[in-house]
Parts: structure tokens; C-alpha cells; sequence
């Protein structure tokens, strides 16, 4: 077992090298120069020769491009990622705050999805193909299919605007989690009941729960003793990655709502062509995320025994 | 991106109990499909919306690009039947004719996950060794991200445009179908009727394309088809973030992202689009979901019985 | 799933969301119904665009601008300069600035306002940037000539000085002040607290030199988004947003909102890229610029596309701040026939779809958009596309999202009209053109003039508003070269003057909108009692 982690964490390293080069390698080969994006950012106005003298050795910008690279790749191994070209702090701290503001939506709506997910798959896959299943797959189904950004949009104008009864945008008290929450919630749920009904479905064919049944037990003890039960294992995994995409979809939904999250944080630095916070982004993103896989993966061998024994394969 | 892996962990159930090929299989398979109620519904909105990008030149009842300012922020009325825009264009022209590239770009990038997450998850699965470690290192580090995420920074550096974003996703997109691809394959390669093939005689190419092909294109299918829609809804978010289609070209994610400066005055720029997209995403998935219940003999079994 | 349900869920939610929040945000919440005699408000603003590092750092002052720190001279909402930490202020012979400090000022730390604070952090913080900033100032220009006077004598002869302190990076910081972090100056306002990208909180200086402010609070929120900045008006989060776009405004009249807007202080122009090599060569020609700006309905343009709220003023440089030489510029008139003359004579002939030809090539340009983002020029350039097919010239539209791959277009000459805005941030008319037009002289954007440079006539007019220190005479030498490179040589050809609009709730009162809004005032506004 102890063998098995160190190896996923081992593997990691060629994984997050490799990432690194393309990331930095695709930012600076791309035309554009980002001292003059952010010195004319600065000045409101396309900037003055020396204004961009003054940016490019403000952010590091001088020396060849493999110089840089070491540089770069050097501090960031330390967990020094380097100097924001928007705001010119270090790197990390940045991330690490917006990475705290994404995991405060992302974690509720997680939970929120399940909350909604598990009593509809289940309710789906033992009527499976009654009419209360089939309402609820296509419901399920236009949950997944809902552009989230127009959702947003949608509720907004509703809620916010013609009702007042929650903040358009912002990050400013209680209410204003309330939007984000929901919309970003919407897909995984819709993703995780079709995920709860085909995984209890394939439970209530097994040997057991047949027993069970044989045995008398009522059907409500049946599905959640025993069918819920084993369900959970592939449920976990799904969670687990539900949570990494609930960060990268965070993108649009922080956007609508401003929200200082990754995803937004994101999206102004390919804006302002802020590379050294993008080449963080991606490279944090793929630590946490791998780190995430890691655990889900040790869950479901906790939760699920028989796996441990498959692990070595 | 959820759909993507959620529906790479639940395909391999197709996969792995499908049946050897045999005649006549498109036809059960429809005949399946025809029975599915909620299936039919995406067959018909992906019929429909196809039909209408393919027909687009003859349906559109106005030319997408005119502009005519006086005439803008026309609401829904005979002439105009989803109203104006804010340049006085005809939305409905728009969305028939941004529907091709919309759709277009979704298939065309679908299937091109497809295609690649399947040679290259083949040639891992099926010739092992050095092609193996190479595929599956590259497949673990796309896999390492969040997919999204991903796609959104390849997009940001290589730099903005449709066809940018369309590589940007199908670059990263492919990994989970190799990975997939890769297991079947292997999951096939030791079974008896392949070693039986092979002492009687038959090439390698010959038992990958009659034998091990027919097993793992089923969840390809599947996959691909809702992946067409998650494709779908990926490119218009990333239109919506600004880093999507130059103007004047009509594209649904685009329409929508510049409708949103106009709520107030023009709804229907926001509305329209939006709902376009809706359809055509979930017209995929009930597609898929229907084709993966096809295409999974349990579930016909189960069909047919209950 | 039931009612009941769903409202346990919200609950359950948003206690996960408290739980994870810290418990720190309240205080934003009960905003909707506070006592007028509370006095504090909420400003929608823009990006958070603070620098917090280097000789640049602005934090609380550019672009949102909190008035906590404030320059020697100040911008008048009609380009003048007025006196704000000096007094007054009087050239010397050949090249020096005399500053008379106001008497009696202190810093929000209780130092006093002297000649010697002013030296250090603001001459000689300019002086360590590269090239001593927009006012060209060195290490030794700043000499204290007592307590409350200062000489200030550029490197380069620049009789501009007082026009160009006003903007605010050459505020008056506190010495010792860190600008990045927690900045102390003079203002009406003092700095609480920052949360980047989230929030900025200041409040009143009991102690300001002036009129004491009359709010006691202010807390600007970022909302980069125009769209989400008017929701956040229209639900009741804040009381004043920066910035409506023109589509907007009708909306928010009609739902009880206040939408002041200031007199024109930024314009909305195409250049044409004179000195371009094939394909990119067409528009050496003046007669298919001056073809372009004479198709172009400019009154149907801010009508209609522009809803209004621009102005039809062909000029780059706002007309307040060029006086009464504003009318030297003419621009051109909106006569298409003419325009298909024009390009008729040029052997510019009609081809079959409508475009035309010469010599088997076709009359396609390549329309670039623009500088301040592709975004914000929406949907300027499919409508221009519309206008300029009518006369037989297709338009290619380019659009780049962000400033570095735009400029890159403009540094490999991709393209032959690049549209751009930009505004006036300070009363030195002559900047903008020195440095995009100008070959005369060092300071001036090599990639721009490279494109752009009109030529021997231009620089001849333009040169000496560099070294005119009459400000009257400089505006007269700016018309001119204004009137030169519009009317005349077509390099810049205008659309559109644009205005600062603000949005507000109405009980929002004292708020004067300005066309730069680096320079606004919060010390006039106030919250009126009752609804």
C-alpha cells in the first residue's frame, strides 16, 4: 500500500515537469509582448518606449528564453512561482487566496450535488424505466445539457434583479453564495444521479441484494442497506473528480459572478497575458487535482476492500 | 466538462460485455433505440437541428449579416420570428446559420477525440512496450488536469479563435478515450477466441479489425456522441470568456456571449442562443444515453423483459 | 423534490458557505435600507488594476481613485488645471516649474505637507522610474527652496509639467508611506483596508485641509464586468457604478436610476496604416482614406449603434480641453457618393459581388480591433463593415482579446485600419499625438509611428507644442496638427467622442461625473435622507 502511494506521488514529478515546459514554452513563443500589455494597461494608452523599459525590467522579462525557464523552473520547485505581471506580487499567495474562494463554491456545491443526486438515482433506478424514471433521466439529462452560463444569466435577472431577493455579483455576505452555489452545482448533480442510478442498478442484480430480497427483506431496507452501500465505492471516485471539474467549470460561473476565484483569476491572466500566473494555475491545478485522484483512489480501497488486492495490477 | 469523465468511468460496462459482431446490428440497434422513449426525443432534436444547419441557406428567412440599425431590438413578430439583434440582424437567420458552424465545430471535434483517443488507445493497448509507456505518460499527464482548466489555458496560449479552441479541446480531450481504449483492448487481447483466431492463422491487423475493433467501438460511439454535446457547451463557454469567434460570423456562444451586453434591451439575444445550445447539448446526451442502453446487451435484455 | 426540501437545502448550503466563508463577510449583507444619516456608500467599480510593487505602485489611487493621496494640481471636469497641494505654480526661464505649496496641510499621519515630502515621493519616486516618467524627471531636478516652495526642472525641455501633475501618478504620498500596501497622503479620504479583486474601504479624514467630506464611508467593489457591474446597481449591492455601457442606459433611466454623464473626454478612432508593404499597402493612398471617412454615417452610428450616448465630435483630443480652437478641425462630412467618386478616379471600379477592383485585386481591407480590448469596441466594427461595403470597400474584421497580440499586430503592420480608444487623462493635449504620430523627437511609440506617421508636414506643426509654454498657444499648435492629420492626410480617422456615464441610485447626491475617471471626487457626494 505504502508502495502504491509513493509510486502515484513519484509519478507525478515527470507529469508536472512536462506540464511545465509546455506551459511556459507555448506562453513565451506566442507573439505579444506582456511589458507593453502592461505598461499600456497601467498608462490607459498604447505606453511610451520607456515605460516599457521600465515594465520589462519590473517583471523579469530580460535574458534569453531558457534562462528564464531555469529561473522560473527553479523558484517554482521552491514554491515560488514568481511575480504576477498584472499586479506584480508574488505568485503563490494569489493562488492560493483564489484557490480558497473556488473551494468555498465548488466544496457546497458538491455536496449540494449529491444532496440532489443520490435520492434522484435512486428513486430512478428503482423504477427503473416507470415513467418516474424516465422524468427524471431527462431531467437529470437537461441538467447536464444546461449552458451554465446562461443559467447564471437566467437566475440572475430573475432573482436578483426583478425579485432583489439575492446579490447579482459579488463575494459580500451570506446571500451572495447562495447564486454561484446553485449554478455550479446543476451539472455535476445531473452528472452524479445518472452516476447513483446506473450504480445502484448494477447492485440490485448482485447475488446479495437478491438474497436479501429472497430473505424477505422489505424494499426499502434492500436498496439502502444493500444497494446504496455498494454503491458508494464508485460513487466516491465520481465525487472526487466531479470536484476537479467543479474547479475548472468554475471558470464561467465565477466570471458571471465575480468571484475571485481560479477560474476568474484565470481568465484575466490569459486577458493580460500574465504567463507566470497561468503556468501556475495549470501546474497547481495538476498537483491538487492528482492529489484528489490519490485519495479517492485510497478511499475506495477503505471503503471496498477487494481492492487492495487488485492495486499492484 | 463533468460529462466527459463521468461518462468515461460508466462506458467501459458497454464495452466489456458487448457481443461479436454480427448482421444487422444497426438495425437492432434502432430497434432498441426506437423503444426508448427519451431516446427518440434526441434523436429528433439532433435530426431537426442538423436538418435545419444543413438547410440553413433555404430556411433563413433573412440574410444573417444585414445590418439595419433602424430596425433593431425587434421583439418575436411574423417578420422577425425570434425578434432582432442590436444591429438589427434577424436572430433566427443567425442561429440557422451560426447552427452550422456551431454543430459543425461539435462534430467535427467529437469525432475527432474520438477517432485519436481510439488509434492511439489501440496502438497502446494492442503493441504494449515503448508505444505503451509513451501514450499512457502523455494520456497521465492530460488526465493530471482538470479538463476545462486545461483547454482554457491551451486556448489563452496558443491564442484566442474557434479553431484554436476546437484544437485546444480535442488536444486535451482525447486522453480519457485512449485510456479507455487501451483497457478494452487489453481486456480483449487475452481472451480465448483471439488466441484461436491467431493459431488458425489470421494477421494482427486482420483480428484488431474483426475482432478487437467491433468490441471497443461501441463505447466510442457512445462517448462520442455526448461528448459532441459537452464539446458543444465547452466552445460556447469559451466564446462566452471572449476568447471565441470574431465577429461578424454568427456562432451560438458568441451570440449569446455579446447578448448579455443587451439584457435590457434585447432579451432575445440572450435567450435564444442559450436555448439553441440547450437543445442541441441535451438532443446529444439523450442520443448517447439512449445508444449506450442500445449498445449494452444487459440493458436491451432488461428491455425487452420489463 | 418538494418545496420543503429545496428550502432545506439552501439552508444546508449556505451554512456550508458560512462555514467556509470564516464568518468574516457579513458585513456586506443588510445593505438595502440604511439611515441617510449613515452616510456610506458602495461604488461599483471596474477591474482592481492596483499595482502594489516597484516605483509604479498606486494602490487606492489609479485607476480607482480614493482620494486618499492628491497631486499638486488637479483636472477640472473641463480639462483646466486647477490648484489643489500647490497653490499656484509659475515658469522660470529656460526649463523650471516653481511650486507654491498650500500652507497648513498634514498628512493622515499628522506630518506636514513641505517642500521636502513633495520632493521625496513624488519628484523623486517619479525620477526612479525609467526615463522619470510622463513629467521627464531626474534625480537632481527636485530642489526645495524653502518649507512650502519647490523647483522642479525636468531633464528634457518640457513646458507641460502643470498639465501633466494632475494625473495621479504624481500624487503627494506621506514620506514613509508604503504606496502598495497601505498608502497615507492628504486626501478627503483615508486608506481601511484592501481585499484585492474584492473590495477597498476608505474612510473620512476629520482632518482634511479642505471641506470636510461628507461621506463617512466608502467601499469600492470590483466588478470587472460592465454587465455584471449594472446587476449589481440593479439589485440594490451598490449605489454608484464606473462605467455604463450605452446600451444600458435607457434600462436604468427606466428603473429609477440616475445616469450622470460627463462632457466628452475619450474618442473612438481608426488609423490607417500609411507606410504599409503588400497586401497591407492599399491605404497609401489618401483618396480611399479619405473614401472611408466620407462613407461612414457617424450621426446614425452614435444614434443607433452607440445608443446615443457618444457624440458625432471628429477628434482625438477632447474638444473642452483644445478651448477655442476646437473648431479648427472640421472632419469629414458623411457623403458616400462622393466617397465612390473618389475611389471611382482611383481606379477603385465596382466588381461583380460588389467589391471593388483594380488591376485584378480586390479592395479588402484588413480592420484590426483594437486597443483597450476587442471587447469594448462591440459591435463598431461589423457595423463599420456594413457602412464601407455600400461604397464598394470589404472589410476583414481581426479581433484580438488581449493588448499583447493586438500589438504584435502593429508590429508586424498585419492590417490596414486598427481601431482604438483612448482617452485624456491629463490637460497636455500634445502627448497622444507626440507619441503616435510624431518622428521628430524621442518619446514617441517607434511601432506606432512606424504605421502611422503622417510625415515632414505634421511633425513641422506639432514640434513645437513640446516647448510652448503659453498653454493657449500649445492647444492652437495641437488643433492644427489635429486638423492636419484628420482633415487632411486621413491617417487617424474618427468615429465617435465618448463620455464617462456613471450610474446611481437617487439618493445619491453631489456626485460630479468626470470625463477621466482617475480624477473623480468622492468628497462632494452624500447620501440624501428618505426615498
Amino acid at each position: 500500500m505504502k508502495r502504491y502511494v509513493g509510486r502515484r506521488i513519484l509519478l507525478l514529478i515527470p507529469t508536472l515537469f512536462g506540464m511545465s515546459i509546455l506551459t511556459f514554452g507555448v506562453s513565451n513563443l506566442t507573439p505579444g509582448d506582456p511589458a507593453f500589455t502592461f505598461a499600456s494597461r497601467l498608462a490607459n494608452r498604447p505606453a511610451t518606449p520607456d515605460e516599457v523599459a521600465q515594465a520589462r525590467e519590473d517583471l523579469g522579462l530580460e535574458g534569453g528564453l531558457v534562462t528564464r525557464y531555469v529561473r522560473w523552473a527553479g523558484n517554482a520547485v521552491q514554491g515560488d512561482l514568481g511575480i504576477s505581471f498584472s499586479t506584480r506580487l508574488p505568485v503563490r499567495p494569489e493562488l492560493v487566496q483564489a484557490a480558497k474562494f473556488t473551494l468555498q463554491l465548488a466544496i457546497p456545491a458538491a455536496l449540494l450535488a449529491l444532496l440532489i443526486a443520490v435520492p434522484t438515482g435512486v428513486v430512478s433506478a428503482v423504477r427503473r424505466n416507470r415513467p418516474a424514471d424516465q422524468v427524471l433521466r431527462v431531467l437529470s439529462l437537461a441538467g447536464a445539457s444546461m449552458p451554465s452560463f446562461w443559467l447564471a444569466l437566467l437566475l440572475v435577472v430573475l432573482l436578483a434583479v426583478n425579485y432583489s431577493l439575492l446579490p447579482a455579483a459579488g463575494r459580500a455576505g451570506t446571500e451572495s453564495y447562495v447564486l454561484p452555489i446553485v449554478t455550479l452545482a446543476l451539472a455535476p448533480a445531473a452528472v452524479l444521479a445518472r452516476f447513483t442510478r446506473s450504480a445502484v442498478l448494477e447492485t440490485l442484480t448482485t447475488e446479495y441484494v437478491v438474497a436479501a430480497r429472497a430473505k424477505g427483506a422489505g424494499e426499502a431496507v434492500v436498496v439502502v442497506r444493500h444497494a446504496l452501500r455498494n454503491a458508494l465505492v464508485p460513487l466516491v471516485t465520481a465525487v472526487g473528480n466531479s470536484l476537479g471539474h467543479l474547479v475548472g467549470g468554475a471558470a464561467v460561473v465565477e466570471t458571471v459572478f465575480v468571484w475571485p476565484g481560479i477560474g476568474r483569476l484565470m481568465v484575466e491572466a490569459i486577458l493580460q497575458r500574465d504567463y507566470p500566473v497561468i503556468a501556475g494555475i495549470v501546474l497547481y491545478s495538476g498537483a491538487v487535482f492528482a492529489v484528489i485522484s490519490l485519495v479517492v483512489d485510497l478511499l475506495y480501497a477503505v471503503i471496498d476492500p477487494r481492492i487492495r488486492v487488485g492495486s499492484d495490477a | 466538462m463533468t460529462v466527459t469523465m463521468t461518462g468515461t468511468h460508466t462506458a467501459p460496462e458497454g464495452g466489456e460485455h458487448a457481443l461479436p459482431p454480427e448482421l444487422g446490428r444497426v438495425s437492432l440497434i434502432w430497434r432498441v433505440l426506437r423503444r426508448d422513449r427519451t431516446a427518440m426525443i434526441g434523436v429528433v432534436l439532433v435530426g431537426g437541428l442538423v436538418a435545419a444547419a444543413v438547410l440553413a441557406p433555404v430556411l433563413a428567412p433573412h440574410d444573417p449579416n444585414a445590418v439595419d440599425v433602424v430596425r433593431k431590438y425587434h421583439p418575436p413578430s411574423r417578420e422577425f420570428p425570434l425578434g432582432t439583434d442590436n444591429l438589427g440582424r434577424d436572430i433566427l437567420s443567425r442561429l440557422l446559420v451560426g447552427a452550422r458552424l456551431s454543430i459543425g465545430t461539435a462534430v467535427v471535434a467529437g469525432l475527432s477525440i474520438g477517432l485519436i483517443g481510439l488509434v492511439m488507445g489501440m496502438i497502446a493497448g494492442w503493441f504494449g512496450g515503448v508505444a505503451d509507456t509513451v501514450i499512457g505518460r502523455v494520456v497521465d499527464i492530460l488526465l493530471a488536469f482538470p479538463l476545462f482548466l486545461l483547454a482554457l489555458g491551451m486556448t489563452g496560449l496558443i491564442g484566442p479563435g474557434l479553431r484554436n479552441m476546437t484544437i485546444a479541446l480535442v488536444g486535451v480531450a482525447w486522453a480519457g478515450y485512449a485510456r479507455i481504449v487501451r483497457s478494452a483492448v487489453l481486456a480483449e487481447r487475452g481472451k480465448p477466441y483471439v488466441e484461436a483466431a491467431r493459431a488458425a492463422g489470421a494477421t494482427e491487423l486482420r483480428i484488431l479489425r474483426k475482432h478487437v475493433l467491433p468490441n471497443v467501438v461501441p463505447p466510442v460511439i457512445v462517448l462520442t456522441t455526448i461528448d459532441m454535446g459537452v464539446v458543444l457547451l465547452a466552445i460556447s463557454g469559451l466564446s462566452f470568456l471572449g476568447l471565441g469567434v470574431k465577429p461578424p460570423t454568427a456562432e451560438w456562444g458568441s451570440m449569446l456571449a455579446e447578448g448579455r451586453n443587451y439584457l435590457d434591451q434585447g432579451p432575445q439575444m440572450t435567450i435564444f442562443p442559450g436555448a439553441a445550445i440547450f437543445l442541441m447539448v441535451l438532443g446529444f446526451n439523450l442520443l448517447g444515453d439512449g445508444l449506450r442502453d442500445a449498445l449494452d446487451p444487459r440493458a436491451s435484455r432488461a428491455l425487452t423483459h420489463g | 423534490m418538494s418545496y420543503v426540501r429545496k428550502v432545506g437545502l439552501v439552508l444546508v448550503l449556505a451554512m456550508v458557505a458560512v462555514a467556509c466563508g470564516g464568518g468574516g463577510d457579513g458585513d456586506g449583507g443588510g445593505q438595502a435600507a440604511q439611515p441617510a444619516a449613515n452616510q456610506e456608500i458602495t461604488v461599483g467599480a471596474g477591474d482592481d488594476q492596483y499595482v502594489r510593487e516597484g516605483s509604479s505602485a498606486n494602490l487606492a489611487v489609479q485607476p480607482v481613485n480614493a482620494n486618499i493621496a492628491e497631486t499638486l494640481t488637479y483636472l477640472s471636469p473641463t480639462y483646466e488645471v486647477r490648484p489643489l497641494l500647490a497653490e499656484r505654480w509659475e515658469f522660470r526661464a529656460p526649463n523650471t516649474w516653481r511650486f507654491h505649496l498650500r500652507p497648513g496641510v498634514r498628512f493622515h499621519d499628522g506630518q506636514p505637507l513641505n517642500a521636502q515630502a513633495v520632493k521625496a515621493t513624488l519628484f523623486d519616486r517619479v525620477a526612479q522610474q525609467r526615463g522619470g516618467g510622463t513629467i521627464k524627471a531626474g534625480p537632481s531636478s527636485a530642489v526645495v527652496v524653502d518649507d512650502l516652495t519647490i523647483d522642479f526642472t525636468p531633464t528634457a525641455p518640457n513646458y507641460r509639467v502643470p498639465e501633466q501633475v494632475v494625473h495621479p501618478s504624481n500624487v503627494v504620498y506621506a514620506p514613509g508611506s508604503d504606496p502598495g500596501n497601505r498608502p497615507i497622503g492628504t486626501g478627503p479620504f483615508r486608506f481601511v483596508e484592501y481585499q484585492p479583486k474584492e473590495r477597498l474601504v476608505v474612510e473620512r479624514n476629520p482632518d482634511y485641509w479642505g471641506d470636510e467630506a461628507k461621506l463617512s464611508r466608502i467601499t469600492f467593489r470590483f466588478y470587472p464586468d460592465a454587465n455584471a457591474r449594472r446587476l449589481a446597481l440593479e439589485a440594490g449591492d451598490v449605489d454608484i457604478i464606473l462605467g455604463v455601457s450605452g446600451p444600458d442606459v435607457k434600462g436604468l433611466k427606466s428603473r429609477g436610476f440616475e445616469v450622470p454623464t460627463s462632457p466628452v473626454g475619450s474618442y473612438e478612432a481608426m488609423y490607417a496604416n500609411i507606410h504599409g508593404a503588400p497586401p497591407h499597402d492599399i491605404l497609401q493612398d489618401n483618396a480611399v482614406r479619405t473614401a472611408i471617412s466620407m462613407a461612414i454615417d457617424r450621426r446614425e452610428l452614435v444614434e443607433n449603434v452607440l445608443e446615443g450616448q457618444a457624440t458625432a465630435d471628429q477628434t482625438m483630443i477632447p474638444p473642452t480641453a483644445l478651448g477655442r480652437h476646437r473648431s479648427k478641425i472640421t472632419g469629414s462630412p458623411f457623403d458616400p457618393a462622393r466617397a465612390r467618386t473618389l475611389l471611382d478616379n482611383a481606379g477603385w471600379r465596382p466588381g461583380a459581388d460588389g467589391i471593388r477592383e483594380k488591376n485584378g485585386r480586390k479592395l479588402t481591407l484588413q480592420l484590426v480591433s483594437g486597443f483597450g480590448g476587442a471587447e469594448i469596441h462591440r459591435p463598431i466594427p461589423t457595423y463599420l463593415q456594413s457602412q464601407l461595403r455600400n461604397v464598394g470597400i470589404g472589410i476583414d474584421v481581426v479581433e484580438r482579446p488581449d493588448s499583447a497580440s493586438y500589438q504584435s499586430l502593429i508590429d508586424s503592420g498585419s492590417g490596414d485600419l486598427f481601431l482604438e480608444r483612448g482617452s485624456q487623462n491629463d490637460a497636455n493635449v500634445g502627448f497622444l499625438p507626440v507619441l503616435l504620430f510624431y518622428t521628430g523627437g524621442s518619446g514617441a511609440s517607434a511601432q506606432y509611428t512606424k504605421l502611422f506617421a503622417p510625415g515632414p508636414r505634421f511633425d513641422e506643426i506639432i514640434g513645437p507644442s513640446v516647448t510652448e509654454p503659453d498653454a493657449d498657444k500649445a492647444q492652437s499648435i495641437v488643433a492644427d496638427a489635429m486638423h492636419q492629420i484628420i482633415d487632411v492626410d486621413h491617417v487617424v480617422i474618427p468615429l465617435a467622442g465618448l463620455f464617462q456615464i456613471y450610474g446611481a441610485k437617487k439618493t445619491v447626491q453631489g456626485f460630479t461625473p468626470h470625463p477621466s475617471f482617475i480624477s473623480l471626487r468622492w468628497d462632494g457626494v452624500s447620501l440624501a435622507s428618505g426615498r
